[in-house]
C-alpha cells in the first residue's frame, strides 16, 4: 500500500484543509465524467480508488476517538458506457467484445456480409471506431444512427459527446474561460454599486 | 519543418521557458554527438516533446554549456537527460530519412531534386539509427508506405490516413515498465500523431488545392479544392479538441517527470494555440521559423 500522503501529493504535516483540497483536486481530475468513453477509463477508476483510499486512511488516522466526519466521494457516474439496447444475438456479442476491449474482433463481426446496416449497426460501428481513435468516422456513424432512430437516447448521447469534442478535465490554471478568479468578485461589486444607485442593495455589507 | 508541438510561451514561467530551450538544445546536442554535426539540422519541436515525455520520473538532467552554430559568440545551456533524448535523436533520423525517401519516390521534379541527394547523405546515419531502433524503423517504413498507398488512391477517409501517421508515433511508446504505462503512452502518442497529421493537412490545404497534390480534406469533404466551409472548419476544430482531450487524459494518468510544467503547458495550451494559428492561416509563421512566442491574436 503506497504512502497515502504521497498519493495525495501532500506532506504528512499538511493541514486538514490542505489535505482536503488536494483530495478534491484529484477527485475532480479522475472523476468518471472526464473518462467517459475513454479507453483508459479502467486506469482512471483504479487511480480514483487509490485516491479515495488514501484520503479515507488519512482522515481516519487524524480523527479523534475513532469516528470521523466526512469521507471520500462515491462516484455516482460510471466510467464505462452502460451497454443496453436490443438484445439481438449478434449485436449482444459485439457489445460484449467492445466492453472487453476486443475491438478488432468486434469490427470483424460487424463487417460480416449479410448484416443489416440498421441504426444499431451504425451505432456499434461508431463505438468501434471511437475506441480505435478514428473520431471523425465514429461521428459519421453516430450521425447516421441518430438519423435512422432519432428517439434512441443511447445514440443521441454518443453523438452529443462527439459534437462536444468529448468532456475532459482541464486544470484550473489552463481554463478555456477568459474570466479569472478576480472577475467574479469585481462583477458582483460592480453590480452592488449599480443596485445601490438605483435604491437597492445587492450586498448589504458593502 | 520545425514542428507543431510547441508550448504557449506567454503562460510559461521564465525558468520553464529556459528549461524548454535547454531541452531543445539537449536534443540537438544528442543528434550531434551520435550522428555528427550535420544531423543537428533535423532538430524539431515534435521530437523535443517526445524526448521530454519519455524522460524517466527519477531523472534529474545535467546542465551543460556548449558551442552552438546558431549562437557563435555565446555558449548555450543544454540538458543531458539520458536515454530518452538519445532515443528521440534516433527517431528523428529515421523519420527524416523515410520522409525524404517518400518525397524522392512520389514527389514532383523539384522535390526529387532536393530529397534524393539529401536521403543519400543521410543513409549512413540511417543505418546506425536503424540498428539502434529496429522496430521503430520497420514501423516507420511500413506505415509511411501504407500512407503513400492511401494518398495515391485519394482516400476519402481522414481517419484512415491520420491513423497511419498516428501509429508511427505510437510505435515510439517504448520504455514502459508495465502494460498500464504502455497503454497510457500509446493513447497519448497515437492522438498526438493524429493531431499533427490533421493540423498539417489543414495547414497545407490551400497550397495542395492549387497544386493538385493529395490532401485528405479535399476528398473527405469533397470540396473540389474550394475553401473549407465554416461547418467543416468547426468539425475539424472539434475533432482536434477531442484528440487533445484524449492526450491530456492519458497524460494525467502518467507518472510525471521534471518536464511536467512544460509538457502540461504544451498539452493544455500549446496544441490549442497552434490549432488556432493554423485555422487563422498563420501556419507559415510556424513552418519557417522556430519561434515559440507567437500568441493567439
Amino acid at each position: 500500500m503506497k504512502d497515502p500522503y504521497s498519493v495525495l501529493g501532500v506532506s504528512p504535516g499538511a493541514s486538514d484543509e490542505e489535505v482536503k483540497k488536494a483530495y478534491r483536486d484529484l477527485a475532480r481530475k479522475y472523476h468518471p465524467d472526464n473518462y467517459h468513453d475513454n479507453p483508459l477509463a479502467d486506469l482512471a477508476q483504479e487511480k480514483m480508488k487509490e485516491v479515495n483510499e488514501a484520503y479515507d486512511q488519512i482522515t481516519k488516522s487524524r480523527a479523534q476517538g475513532g469516528s470521523y466526519t466526512g469521507g471520500s466521494y462515491s462516484s455516482g457516474s460510471s466510467y464505462n458506457r452502460a451497454y443496453s439496447g436490443n438484445a439481438g444475438g449478434r449485436n449482444t456479442a459485439v457489445r460484449s467484445e467492445i466492453k472487453s476491449g476486443n475491438i478488432g474482433y468486434a469490427e470483424q463481426l460487424l463487417k460480416q456480409p449479410g448484416i443489416p446496416h440498421d441504426a444499431e449497426w451504425n451505432y456499434l460501428m461508431g463505438s468501434v471506431y471511437q475506441c480505435k481513435g478514428w473520431l471523425d468516422e465514429a461521428r459519421r456513424y453516430y450521425q447516421t444512427a441518430v438519423s435512422m432512430d432519432p428517439n434512441n437516447p443511447e445514440y443521441a448521447s454518443a453523438l452529443r459527446m462527439m459534437t462536444m469534442g468529448g468532456g475532459f478535465y482541464r486544470p484550473a490554471a489552463y481554463s478555456r474561460s477568459s474570466m479569472d478568479n478576480c472577475d467574479c468578485c469585481t462583477t458582483l461589486c460592480a453590480a452592488d454599486c449599480c443596485c445601490e444607485c438605483l435604491g437597492g442593495d445587492l450586498i448589504s455589507c458593502c | 519543418m520545425f514542428g507543431y508541438v510547441r508550448p504557449y510561451k506567454p503562460e510559461l514561467k521564465v525558468k520553464e521557458y529556459e528549461m524548454f530551450r535547454a531541452a531543445y538544445c539537449g536534443l540537438c546536442w544528442s543528434l550531434k554527438e551520435k550522428y555528427g554535426g550535420i544531423a543537428r539540422y533535423i532538430i524539431n519541436y515534435d521530437l523535443t516533446f517526445l524526448a521530454m515525455l519519455l524522460t524517466e520520473s527519477e531523472c534529474q538532467p545535467e546542465i551543460c554549456r556548449g558551442r552552438c552554430p546558431a549562437s557563435p559568440c555565446r555558449k548555450k545551456q543544454y540538458l543531458k537527460s539520458g536515454d530518452a533524448f538519445e532515443f528521440a535523436a534516433d527517431c528523428s533520423v529515421i523519420l527524416t530519412y523515410w520522409k525524404l525517401m517518400d518525397a524522392a519516390r512520389d514527389g514532383g521534379f523539384k522535390e526529387k531534386l532536393v530529397s534524393l541527394p539529401t536521403a543519400a547523405a543521410l543513409k549512413g546515419m540511417y543505418r546506425k539509427a536503424e540498428k539502434a531502433q529496429p522496430e521503430f524503423a520497420a514501423a516507420a517504413k511500413r506505415l509511411l508506405e501504407e500512407l503513400s498507398e492511401l494518398e495515391k488512391a485519394n482516400s476519402p477517409s481522414l481517419d484512415a490516413a491520420a491513423d497511419k501517421f498516428a501509429k508511427i508515433l505510437e510505435a515510439a511508446a517504448v520504455g514502459a515498465d508495465n502494460e498500464a504505462d504502455r497503454r497510457i503512452l500509446s493513447q497519448l502518442l497515437y492522438h498526438l500523431g493524429r493531431y499533427i497529421y490533421i493540423i498539417d493537412a489543414i495547414d497545407d490545404y490551400d497550397d495542395d488545392s492549387k497544386s493538385g497534390s493529395y490532401n485528405p480534406l479535399i476528398y473527405r469533404f469533397e470540396t473540389g479544392g474550394k475553401k473549407l466551409t465554416e461547418e467543416q472548419r468547426e468539425m475539424l476544430e472539434t475533432t482536434l479538441r477531442h484528440s487533445e482531450g484524449l492526450i491530456s487524459s492519458a497524460y494525467e494518468l502518467k507518472n510525471k517527470n521534471v518536464y511536467d510544467p512544460i509538457l502540461s503547458n504544451i498539452i493544455y495550451l500549446g496544441l490549442d494555440n497552434i490549432s488556432q494559428m493554423v485555422f487563422q492561416g498563420r501556419g507559415s509563421e510556424l513552418k519557417y521559423t522556430n519561434t515559440i512566442h507567437k500568441s493567439r491574436s
